[in-house]
This record gives C-alpha cells, structure tokens and sequence, in this order.
C-alpha cells in the first residue's frame, strides 16, 4: 500500500473541500501575490490565518513539519546565503585566513522574511492540494489554459491530474529501490554521484515501466480527450471566499 | 395453440443455443515477434464462443501477455488478425473502439492499471470516455461498485486499497463499461488467500452472468474448475487446445503445474480449489 503524501488529497466536508476549485484558484493566487510582497505584519496576519485553516481542515501541523524536511533545508540555504552575502551592520565573523565571513544583521532579516514568505506560499499550497480532489484540479487547470494558445488544456489538466495521482506511487517505488539498495549495504558507497546513479537509473526504469503499462490501461479504457464533461461544484459561499480573501490581501499588502 | 407455444419455446431455445455456439473473437494466423529478443507469437488461430470460460495456460515468456494485447487492439500484429462478431479490428478507428469497449482487459499491475484520483472516479474512468450522459455513468458506476463489494469506499483514494481491493476496482473499472468479453492477465498474482477467494468468487459470478471469460496463468490451479476450455502456449505457438479435463495430466510437459487433486490421482481429478 503506497502511503499518501503531504500533497495528497484527504476527503474532508469544511468549506475549503466544498469550494468551487476556480474560487480557490482565484483566493490562492491573491494570496500567494500579497504573500510575496507582505511585510512583518502582514505575514504575521498570514500564519494566523492559515494557522486556523489548518486547524479547521484538520491536517496535522506535526506531519507537515516533518513531510517538508527538504524544503527546511531550501530556506536553511536561502537564509545562510543571504545573511553571508547581503552587506550590513555585522553580527559576527569568521576569519578564514584569506576570506573573511561576516552575517549581517540586514541579511538575517532578509533571509529570515523570505524564508517566511516561502513558507507562507507552501502551506497556501499543501492546504490547496490537500482540499482539492484532482478530477477538480484537472478541471481548474483546463480552465486556466483554456485562454492560452497552443497549449491544449485538456492534455495538460490530464498531466496534472495523472502527476497528482501517481506521486505517491512513485514515492512508493523509489523506497523500493532505496530499500533493495539498502538491504545490500549500498549505504557504504560514500560517493554521491555515484549513489544518486544507482538510486536513479532503476527508479527511473520503474517509473518509465509503469508510464507505459498506464498508457496502456488507458488506451484499453478508450481515453479520449473529449470524454464526458464534469460540471464544477459550487458550494455557495464562494461570494464570502472572495470578499475574505480580498480583504485580507489589500491588509497584507498595507500592513 | 399448446402446439405453436411448444415450437416458440423450442425456436427461442434453439436461437439462445446458436447465440452460444457465435464466435465473439476470431483468432487468425497472428504472428508478431520482437526484433530485439526473438520472442512473441507465431501463427496462433483460434476462436472465442460467447459465455466460454478459457485458461490460456503457459510458463513465463510464452507469449501470453503479447497475445491478450493483441485481443482489443493494443499491439498490432506483424501478420494475421483479430476479428470481433467479424469485423477486424484493425479495420477502423471505430471497429478499435468498439474492440477496447467490448474486449475488457485487466492487466496483472492493478496499480498502474488504477487512473482515478477515489475509487468513483477510477470506475466511471471508462464510461466517461465512451462519452455517456452523466446520469448513466452514475447509475453503471454505482451497480458495479456495489456488486464489487466497494461502494462504501467510493470516496477514498485508490493508493490506499488493499492489493486484493485495488484488483476488485480494476475489475470494477472494465465491468463499467459493460465489455461482452474480459481477459485477465495472472490476476491471483500478489494476492493473499482472503483476496483470492473473493477474486475466485467474483469470476466464478462474471461467468455466470453469461460473460465470455479469457484468463491468462501458469498457476491453473485456482481457476481450472471453473474453465470451460484451456489452451496452452509455449514459445508462442498454440501447443493444445482442449477441455481442462483431457489437457490437465499434459501439462506438465509445458512447464505448467498439474493441480494437486489431479496429480494425487483423486476422482474427479480437477475439484474446486477451495471448497
């Protein structure tokens, strides 16, 4: 039994599994643009907000902590990069004979708010994807690219909705993989290069493998592109979403 | 007038009885080998009657999966063909959709067979494609489901079934789009006994619906009972084609396990496998 994801869809009956996927859309790229430009306090407002919404949706903040234990390590990057490159009032130094470090003040602060940021926009998305079945997601998609030439929408809402699907089956496989390697002392081998070969190549060939025999499943399912067109659910408070969501972005944004 | 009723009653049987000697699949001369290895199927005949029961027996590499790819069209053959109710269904782009509409196929890997984000979706999958109103994908969704024991997990997502559960949905899945024939390949691999007694029981239930039932499998075993025919592959050519009854004390010759009750020398020799 694959095990489910931190982006994996959970069934749940609050309004934010109810909403219409278009209205989430809409609130999660308002939020994610004045998330991206909210100061101090307005990100302070954010945490609270998606705090709660967590809380209400009932994901657990424990499991999310420890689901996002490479992106803890992205923001550990982002945050010592900009505190060792941006110039300012220093708060230490680290004399290397011929380099000199200095973390600054300004830096730290820098770092730390788009390391915030980031977290902010994470979460707005692990709340997106967990509350939105990805039959809704495919429609969403095909109705953002819908408007865009040369992209076909209903192929791309498909990919999404098969990438959705199928992530936590791959995660599945390379455990296998690693697991195998495991099993046969492939911890020992001190090389990266050469571990990221030997985990890649066969999980690669499984994922491939499976791509094709889904092909296949669906190519015996008659796949067509132009099935039968599901309608979006709309829950009724989707007027309530918006105004919220605007509000709160416009306060993010004044803060 | 008792007279005309007896020679209706009589004409309508004797109709259902032509209706049951039909050939759903003609199999003719299918040849396809793959340059790389070799291997494949070589010059394979045969014919599929409505309501059949068919073991296609064989040991690994003996072209089993290759051949039931050719059944609704996902391999085309080098040489020969397949016909279904006549028609080759190579023929057309509709004849092809019809073939992949009416041959149901169920592969061996559940999981990569499974498309749907819940088990709902997964079964309505196909119906959507042969593009019916929505209140009939409802309704054929809703039948098979219940029929298949997993209407109360409509709702939850498939990476989180039991193999046996994922194979039931798999099943479920093809039945939705109402197929005449269903082809399953090795579907007892990977399942506990538990999953495999529901399995067993949901074929044994298909066939009684009058489905033309095609199983591919080197462990005869479980389903020999309920064959109504069994052919045997090796290096992809037909070797037999008979009654599970005349082939049973053949096949080891073909690297397949002759079933217990038949190898103790029981009487009758092939019994249920699980009584």
């Amino acid at each position: 039994m694959a095990q489910l994801t931190l982006l994996t869809y959970r069934r749940g009956n609050t309004p934010l599994f109810n909403l219409d996927v278009r209205c989430k859309v809409i609130c999660l790229g308002m939020m994610t643009i004045s998330g991206g430009m909210a100061g101090w306090h307005g990100l302070a407002l954010l945490t609270v907000i998606l705090g709660s919404l967590f809380h209400i949706t009932g994901l657990s903040a424990g499991s999310t902590v420890r689901g996002m234990v490479f992106f803890w390590i992205l923001l550990g990057i982002i945050l010592l990069t900009r505190s060792l490159t941006t110039p300012g009032e220093a708060l230490g130094e680290l004399d290397l004979g011929m380099v000199k470090i200095t973390l600054s003040r300004e830096g730290v602060a820098q770092g730390a708010m788009i390391c915030w940021r980031f977290i902010c926009i994470m979460l707005l998305g692990i709340l997106f994807s967990t509350t939105t079945n990805p039959s809704d997601l495919k429609l969403a998609v095909e109705w953002l690219v819908k408007p865009v030439p040369f992209i076909p929408e209903k192929r791309a809402g498909m990919m999404v909705a098969l990438f959705v699907r199928f992530l936590p089956l791959i995660l599945h496989r390379a455990k296998e993989v690693s697991d195998a390697q495991g099993s046969r002392c492939g911890a020992l081998q001190k090389n990266p290069v050469k571990r990221i070969v030997r985990m890649g190549v066969p999980l690669m060939n499984k994922i491939f493998l499976s791509a094709d025999r889904l092909a296949d499943a669906m190519e015996s399912r008659c796949y067509t592109e132009d099935s039968t067109k599901r309608d979006f659910k709309k829950s009724g408070s989707e007027i309530y979403f918006y105004g919220a969501s605007s509000l709160l972005a416009a306060m993010m944004i004044l803060l | 007038m008792k007279l005309a009723i007896n020679w209706r009653h009589e004409i309508e049987n004797g109709m259902q009885y032509l209706k049951m000697l039909e050939n759903i699949l003609e199999i003719k001369n299918l040849t396809h080998i793959y340059p790389d290895t070799g291997r494949g199927i070589k010059n394979i005949s045969c014919s599929l009657k409505r309501g059949e029961f068919v073991i296609v027996a064989g040991g690994n590499g003996s072209g089993k999966s290759t051949f039931f790819r050719h059944l609704n069209g996902l391999m085309k053959p080098i040489s020969g063909q397949v016909l279904l109710h006549g028609e080759s269904i190579n023929s057309s782009a509709s004849a092809l959709r019809m073939a992949r509409q009416r041959v149901g196929m169920i592969f061996q890997d559940a999981d990569c067979q499974i498309v749907g984000s819940t088990v709902y979706e997964d079964a309505a999958f196909g119906p959507e494609n042969l593009k019916l109103p929505l209140r009939v994908i409802h309704q054929r969704v809703k039948d098979v489901l219940k029929r298949l024991d997993l209407w109360h997990l409509r709702n939850q997502n498939p990476a989180t079934l039991s193999g046996g559960e994922k194979r039931s949905l798999a099943i479920a899945g093809v039945l939705a789009m109402e197929p005449e024939v269903i082809v399953m390949d090795e579907p007892c691999s990977n399942l506990d006994y538990p999953a495999t007694l529901n399995l067993l029981s949901c074929i044994k239930e298909l066939h009684r619906s009058g489905r033309t039932l095609v199983i591919a499998t080197h462990d005869i075993e479980k389903v020999i009972s309920m064959a109504t025919r069994m052919i045997i592959l090796e290096s992809g050519e037909i070797r037999a084609d008979g009654s599970p009854e005349h082939l049973v004390k053949e096949v080891e010759k073909f690297g397949i396990r002759e079933p217990c009750t038949s190898k103790l020398g029981m009487v009758p020799a092939i019994m249920p496998w699980h009584s």
